[in-house]
């Protein structure tokens, strides 16, 4: 099980953690920053439009330039954006055909289009990073209190009798386990910076 | 409504979108990144040659031709010429090659035998038979990026930025 460091930078201890190791020969630290990231790589090429052929392109260029660049991190807090601009830029190169010489910038361009796309993509990064807390916090967990989430998430609902069953676990401290589980994940120090920052979820 | 926690509500809801985004992810596309890794070692043995820049790319003169910002922004594919012909350059050697439905048409220049290899992400290589003129063919065209490189006879070695046809 993954071990956190706790600080305000919440995930981002994780992230530095396995840059380093990723750094230092360590295939599976590199193999947790592909799977941390490529929610984000995906939405990116989603909003581009770009079919399933061409996000594996556009993520082969993303992976191939961040392992490049792996030793001049220095704030994995901004790595997130590192990805979703090179990834954007790979989209963008992708579709206009082109060659490695001339790449579209985020920066000079004025369009009111391409503001409007920027905007999004610091959506997608809020996002991305929201998500990959809360997978940490839930990764954390014991693993009987991890099925007991994804039951109580799944799509279509389940009763708490079906849940109980299928875990083999009284009806009766399926509520109580749940409030357990939810105030680990709150505290967990990768969650708990975002909760006590204004950058809340829009409630939908 | 608390202002400063999610509700367990939104707690919950957050996390089922988190586990649907993680799950949309296809699985090559994870796994392509983790075989990526293994590429370390090759570029650092690249780092060592001489660097081929890309000089000429007929594609790109088309996209400026039919104004690359807007078929950027909406995110269509520009027209695209039959052929696609690419120069790469370094101060010795250049590598010219010329894309057709079937495969990569390549010619060295100035013409000389040489050792050419195609280099892929996933850390394969594949040795291309190359004639005493320096023609060398590609068959067929390949799937993902590659890069070449180029061992002359006269003991220099070559190697291209990544291609993506």
């Amino acid at each position: 099980m993954t071990t956190v460091t706790t600080g305000p930078q919440g995930g981002s201890h994780l992230v530095a953690d396995l840059v380093t190791r990723a750094l230092q020969g360590d295939d599976r630290a590199w193999g947790a920053l592909v799977a941390r990231y490529a929610p984000l790589v995906m939405s990116v090429c989603r909003r581009h439009r770009l079919d399933e052929a061409d996000t594996l392109d556009v993520a082969q260029g993303v992976w191939l330039s961040l392992l490049e660049h792996l030793g001049s991190i220095r704030e994995p807090a901004a790595l997130p954006g590192w990805i979703a601009t090179t990834t954007r830029r790979e989209c963008l190169h992708l579709l206009t055909g082109k060659g490695g010489r001339q790449r579209a910038e985020l920066v000079g361009e004025v369009d009111g289009a391409t503001i409007d796309l920027t905007e999004q993509l610091d959506d997608m990064i809020v996002q991305a990073e929201r998500h990959a807390a809360l997978l940490e916090a839930l990764a954390d967990l014991p693993p009987q209190h991890q099925q007991l989430v994804v039951l109580l998430i799944h799509d279509p609902p389940l009763a708490y009798a079906e849940i109980g069953r299928r875990l083999d676990m009284p009806i009766g401290s399926i509520g109580p386990t749940r409030q357990r589980c939810l105030e680990k994940i709150r505290n967990h120090p990768a969650v708990a910076p975002l909760l006590e920052s204004p950058a809340r979820p829009a409630h939908r | 409504m608390y202002d400063d926690q999610w509700t367990d509500d939104e707690l919950l809801s957050e996390l089922g979108e988190a586990l649907r985004a993680e799950r949309e992810v296809p699985g090559a596309l994870v796994d392509a990144g983790k075989a990526i890794f293994t590429w370390r070692s090759i570029d650092a043995e690249l780092t060592a040659l001489t660097q081929a820049h890309l000089t000429y790319d007929s594609f790109a003169d088309d996209a400026a031709l039919q104004g690359e910002e807007s078929s950027l922004l909406v995110g269509v594919r520009s027209e695209q010429a039959a052929l696609r012909s690419l120069t790469f350059a370094a101060d010795d050697l250049s590598i010219e090659l010329e894309v057709t439905d079937d495969g990569v048409l390549g010619q060295l220049v100035p013409p000389q035998s040489a050792t050419v290899e195609v280099l892929s992400p996933d850390s394969s290589r594949v040795d291309v038979a190359v004639d005493e003129v320096g023609w060398f063919t590609l068959r067929p065209v390949p799937a993902t990026r590659f890069r070449l490189t180029c061992h002359l006879a006269s003991g220099a070695s070559v190697v291209t930025d990544w291609i993506s046809l």
